[in-house]
């Protein structure tokens, strides 16, 4: 499209796909450098309106300029702003004009930029730095298409292709299957054995479906306790475990133990006491905290760290597969919205 | 019993071919994972009832009875009775699914009698008029079969999704499928729904019976009271936690296929097909 060559629509950003995290780290904005470039670049001749998406995965900065040079005053404007080594983001970023612009910010929106092909944190973010830059009337009327328009392109993507199908972390994976044992989570009691990060970040992602019921059992009480605070539960030692099965839905185990924590015979008898409700077992733990037997019993479901990372590399798969039929369709919708763009400029 | 061309047979087809498309129509949806369209799936199931209900209805108007007279209407009422149930426990546990599976086997069973059309023969139809309760008991000896349809539909939902987390396999059908514990609770009061309409019917037949003994023959009486037998002892079983879980399930899909089979002895008639007189309204009724 040379024919629109003022307002050009231009992308200077670097992500996990051109930076490594050690560099990335360094160009990590936080609210008051975020704030100073975007008062910085709103100085800057030229740039009648400008976006920047600052995640932990990427910096980019959005832009519209009536010049032809915006590029060197935007790296300059950049230069000038306080602890942003310009050079090494430019070494490490990406330019972008034009229909690149839009058909990258569909795709980034919709996840497919994603280092999780497919997930929907990232929009939220997207929709949130939209809303902080609209409100200090930092966009336009290109912009606002843009964004509002890369918004409907997401949930598109996310309601016709099957980008977002299926979990791809531990903690989803296991909440995804806690749900299809128990239903809904309200009701359900969590123990929590261990406070190992994965273990959390699993009750975590079991919490935030709706589960409020976590115990959390430790060897040092003291770590156990805050962690059981953080959840708003209670917490015992690992000693009294086999004593309480019986009273959880869910258990994950994940400390450090040389021996299992959980055997059979200590996992039978408290089954018994409650016979027709199916108890899900986490085990998170190397060495295994959870004997295999246990997995025998009836009404028993457990699952360890290799079951869990198996679904989620087959839900990752899955994913991939549907990123080309979900990248051809934002193409064209770019390629529409880019013509639109054109014309109305 | 010779076959003949019956009333509302046209409906019947109709509405076992609206339970086959919404059946298909949302395997489509769950084999290509995609969202299923409700609406859609949703007027072909309701559709297809109230074809099937206007064909029984038609019937019954017709035969100035209850149609309960040979197998092609006894599948067709236990097809009817099986969706009614599930239309009615849909929206009351809000089990994902189970339209689907009820659908499926609306179709079965639809297909079962459309496919024989000699099942449709011209019998002595039930005078419900003369004796009520003889047609109340036929009713709901059929009805608790119709529940005992959609415990055998939720315990093959709970055998599936046993069977997709014992074997670590996550997405497609297993991830629309109800949870264990939801289907463990809707089994275990459909187990006591069942038996209970099922144990009045019983004892509304034995008072019959003992009223007037040797109108019905003995292979019947003894299939009618093994069947009740038997999901009492499995009612017994479940609530004394002695078959729970994946046992139960199964234990389930089995007597309901039995109490299918058992359907043909049932049906057969101890009178002759001479115009009835006196008795032989009860033994046609107890059908």
């Amino acid at each position: 499209m040379q024919a629109v060559e003022s307002p050009q629509l231009f992308l200077l950003g670097s992500s996990h796909r051109t930076a490594p995290l050690e560099v990335r780290e360094s160009f990590a904005l936080n609210a008051d450098s975020a704030q100073a470039l975007y008062t910085s670049l709103k100085e800057q001749a030229g740039l009648s309106e400008c976006l920047i998406l600052n995640t932990c995965n990427r910096v980019e900065i959005y832009g519209v300029a009536n010049g032809p040079e915006s590029r060197t005053r935007l790296e300059e404007s950049l230069s000038r702003s306080h602890g942003f080594d310009t050079a090494a983001f430019v070494r490490h970023g990406f330019w972008l004009t034009g229909e690149e612009v839009v058909r990258h910010a569909f795709e980034v929106a919709a996840g497919l930029d994603s280092q999780m092909v497919g997930e929907t944190e990232i929009l939220g973010q997207i929709k949130s730095s939209y809303a902080g830059a609209a409100a200090t009337a930092s966009t336009g009327p290109i912009l606002n298409r843009l964004f509002q328009k890369s918004f409907q392109a997401a949930k598109w993507a996310r309601t016709h292709t099957g980008i977002s199908r299926g979990q791809v972390s531990i903690g989803n994976v296991a909440a995804e299957l806690a749900q299809r044992v128990c239903g809904e989570l309200q009701e359900i009691s969590v123990l929590l054995v261990g406070t190992g990060e994965v273990a959390e970040k699993t009750v975590q992602a079991l919490v935030s479906r709706g589960a409020s019921r976590v115990t959390v059992a430790g060897r040092n009480l003291i770590k156990a306790r805050q962690l059981a605070d953080s959840f708003q539960g209670p917490c015992m030692s690992v000693a009294d475990v086999p004593r309480v099965l019986t009273f959880h839905d869910i258990v994950i185990c994940s400390t450090a133990s040389p021996e299992p924590l959980l055997r059979k015979d200590q996992v039978a008898p408290a089954l018994r006491q409650r016979p027709t409700r199916p108890l899900f077992a986490i085990d998170l733990a190397l060495p295994r905290d959870i004997e295999p037997a246990v997995g025998k019993l009836s009404n028993v479901y457990l699952y360890n760290l290799d079951d869990l990372a198996a679904i989620a590399n087959e839900n990752l798969k899955a994913r991939q597969a549907e990123v080309e039929k979900a990248r051809h369709a934002l193409v064209e919708r770019a390629t529409h919205l880019w013509t639109h763009l054109c014309g109305r400029a | 019993m010779a076959p003949a061309t019956h009333t509302g047979y046209s409906l019947f087809w109709i509405g076992t071919v609206l339970y086959a498309l919404s059946f298909l129509f949302a395997l489509v949806s769950i084999t290509s994972e995609k969202r299923l369209i409700r609406s859609v799936f949703m007027t072909l199931l309701v559709g297809g009832f109230i074809f099937q209900s206007l064909g029984l209805y038609f019937r019954g108007i017709d035969e100035r009875a209850f149609p309960l007279t040979n197998p092609f209407e006894i599948l067709q009422v236990l097809s009817w009775s099986a969706v009614c149930v599930n239309l009615i426990l849909r929206p009351l546990f809000r089990l994902n699914l189970l339209n689907f599976f009820s659908a499926g086997l609306a179709t079965l069973l639809g297909a079962l009698s459309l496919g024989s059309p000699h099942w449709d023969y011209t019998a002595i139809p039930t005078h419900i008029g003369s004796n009520p309760w003889v047609g109340f008991h036929a009713v709901l000896a059929v009805f608790s079969y119709g529940v005992f349809g959609v415990l055998a539909i939720t315990s093959l939902m709970y055998l599936i999704q046993n069977y997709g987390l014992n074997r670590r396999k996550a997405g497609g059908i297993f991830s629309l499928l109800p949870a264990i514990r939801q289907l463990e609770d809707i089994n275990s009061k459909l187990i006591v729904f069942g038996v209970s309409v099922l144990t009045v019917a019983v004892a509304i037949g034995c008072l019959n019976w003992i009223a007037l003994p040797g109108t019905i023959g003995a292979l019947k009486l003894i299939v009618a009271i093994a069947v009740w037998a038997a999901y009492l002892c499995l009612l017994i079983l479940r609530n004394t936690n002695r078959l729970i879980a994946s046992p139960f399930a199964r234990a389930c899909v089995i007597l309901f296929a039995a109490a299918l089979i058992s359907l043909w002895p049932l049906m057969l008639r101890t009178a002759p097909d001479s115009p009835p007189t006196g008795t032989d309204f009860y033994d046609d009724a107890s059908r």
